[in-house]
């Protein structure tokens, strides 16, 4: 078998090219003793087995934070080809990786990916005379159609065939002092920037409504899918005949839609730069680094994967400060709950509470991790903002499949056992009183969110909470719901990362600020 | 002057502290403009590729 590694920069369409050259034959897992996620698939050419393994986007493949170390790690293990991917309109800066590769005395190609963007740009590539002057294969292809990958495969077999050459080792201002000469000979051209963009959302006056407008982007449709599903479910009576089936059956289709919708805007968002940009602007208002945003924003879709990935945060009170904030984030499962539960109140009312619920999201996670920050002044932000350009619906719709389809499995699951499990109990007599019932639910929920919605079905034979609770109860139930603790997998998570008395710590943290929260409706109704 | 004090504009790096924004392409000798400031940060375009940076960063880097 034939090791080849992917390294390149963020957002140079590594993963992009890592799709198109595996399609589902990869798969995932974190590098031994990291949390760092790395990909790998085989692809048959020619007679030979590749695998390909797709490792994290870093700006050097010099360890220092998580990603770099993982990078290095690997390429110490010593692969039999590099791929090192380049974006063709910023080849002044994603060339970088390539000499540290070939430094090390790496058999490598280089990819010059999305030429089509940088032909639109003006911008001509004279490969060829970059191949010379590098004396390494030089690809150029649009991964996101495909377009270069056979040129590729046959460049991996023919640097095989070659000894690698000596290359002496550079200081960083060498390397870019190099590649300023290299270009100067190989490309001719400017790369066209779209300032307005940037220079709206990044106005002193413009930036907070426009990060309000991207999150209202994100979550409305969402909103408006499961308003949606919700009617549509509402005429499958027959549903309700088939009992516990019904139930899982019932949820399954209610989450299936709106997560879909949800991955498919979070993707587009991600791989449009819109979410690198929102990350720089709200690093003005946040008291964690920008870089705090990313773990938070994956939160979205699942806390557990928030929590590892705060490990881009390089000062560990920062780190620690936003892994507590992570579990106030609302994920993709209780986001659906609140909206299936939502759906039951009148529209005006769903509105009202949903938004607020956003409002105690941003403030409780904001507040957290300024407490556990002590208090203290944050890193200075310093991100990338990749080129605005619009996503590979193939990829988006790809990406957002295997995500949805890989969460509905897990709702499936879990649903099952909250709806048996509420069954059992239920029939049993134990909990007969509204409170003991309330409570039991609550405490499913702490297994995994989605465990709620199940038991709920069984042990009140309806979501209604209007027909279980009074107006304020319910609304109360919802807000505790929403920030009560983390779920298991997450304390689990946060326990692996930072301790179990930082475990413990967080779920008692949130069970205070859900209570305070939870007294609202009853303070202000 | 540092580049926390530069306007909207474009410039040329003189100096750089820190050697990891070297790794960047924040090197002495390459050109740079400033695209848009506020809120302290800068939004900065180096070689084609774009950063937000945050004035303290900036305060490191020598440009004229």
């Amino acid at each position: 078998m034939i090791k080849i590694a992917l390294v390149g920069h963020p957002n140079v369409g590594k993963s992009t090219l890592f799709n198109a050259l595996t399609g589902l034959r990869q798969r995932t897992g974190n590098w031994p003793g990291k949390t760092v996620a790395v990909s790998w698939g085989d692809v048959d050419y020619k007679g030979l087995k590749l695998r390909f393994v797709d490792l994290p986007g870093t700006y050097s493949i010099v360890g220092e934070s998580e990603a770099e170390k993982v990078v290095e790690e690997y390429l110490e293990t010593g692969p039999d080809v590099v791929v090192v991917v380049a974006d063709a309109s910023t080849l002044h800066e994603s060339l970088y990786p390539l000499l540290q590769v070939l430094e090390r005395g790496l058999r490598a190609v280089l990819l010059v990916n999305m030429m089509d963007e940088a032909e639109k740009m003006g911008i001509e590539i004279d490969l060829e005379k970059m191949e010379e002057a590098l004396g390494i294969p030089v690809v150029g292809a649009v991964a996101r159609r495909g377009e270069g990958i056979n040129e590729l495969l046959n460049a991996v077999l023919r640097v095989l065939r070659v000894k690698p050459k000596k290359w002496k080792r550079r200081s960083a201002r060498e390397r870019y002092r190099f590649i300023d000469r290299l270009l100067s000979k190989c490309v001719r051209g400017k790369p066209e920037r779209r300032e307005a963009i940037d220079r709206l959302l990044f106005h002193p006056l413009f930036d907070l409504p426009l990060i309000f407008l991207t999150f209202l982007a994100l979550l409305l449709p969402v909103f408006y899918v499961a308003s949606l599903t919700e009617s549509i479910i509402e005429k499958l009576a027959w549903l309700e005949v088939l009992g516990i089936l019904g139930s899982i059956m019932e949820a399954v289709l209610a989450f299936l839609p709106m997560i879909f919708t949800f991955y498919f805007l979070f993707t587009v968002m991600e791989d449009s730069g819109i979410l690198a940009r929102v990350a720089a602007a709200v690093d003005s208002y946040t008291p964690f680094p920008g870089t705090g945003f990313f773990p938070l924003a994956v939160s979205f879709g699942c806390n557990v994967l928030g929590i590892p990935a705060t490990r881009i945060i390089k000062d560990e009170r920062y780190r620690k400060s936003v892994g507590m904030a992570v579990p106030f984030i609302l994920c993709s499962t209780r986001i659906s709950v609140l909206l299936f539960l939502l759906a039951y109140f009148p529209r005006a009312v769903a509105l009202f509470l949903g938004l607020a619920i956003i409002f105690l999201m941003l403030l409780s996670t904001i507040f957290t991790s300024w407490v556990f920050a002590g208090f203290s002044r944050k890193q200075p932000l310093l991100l990338e903002l990749p080129p605005l350009r619009a996503p590979s619906l193939k990829t988006v719709i790809n990406l957002s499949i295997v995500r949805t389809s890989t969460f509905i499995l897990r709702i499936a699951l879990w649903v099952s056992i909250g709806a048996i499990l509420g069954e059992l109990l239920s029939s049993a007599g134990v909990f007969k009183t509204l409170p003991a019932k309330l409570a039991f639910n609550l405490f499913v929920g702490f297994f995994a969110k989605e465990l709620t919605l199940g038991s709920l079905s069984t042990l009140f034979g309806t979501f209604d909470l209007l027909q279980i609770l009074s107006f304020r109860g319910a609304v109360a139930f919802l807000l505790f719901y929403s920030f009560y603790t983390p779920c298991l997998p997450t304390v689990a998570a946060i326990a692996g990362e930072f301790g179990k008395k930082q475990a413990l710590i967080s779920i008692l943290w949130s069970l205070l600020i859900a209570s305070v929260f939870a007294l609202i409706p009853f303070l202000i109704f | 002057m540092k580049l926390s004090e530069a306007g909207e504009g474009k410039y040329k790096i003189r100096r750089v502290k820190n050697e990891k924004l070297m790794e960047l392409g924040f090197v002495p000798g390459r050109g740079i403009e400033v695209v848009r400031r506020g809120r302290g940060r800068l939004v900065i375009v180096i070689k084609g590729e774009k950063f937000a940076v945050a004035e303290e960063i900036a305060e490191g880097i020598e440009v004229d």
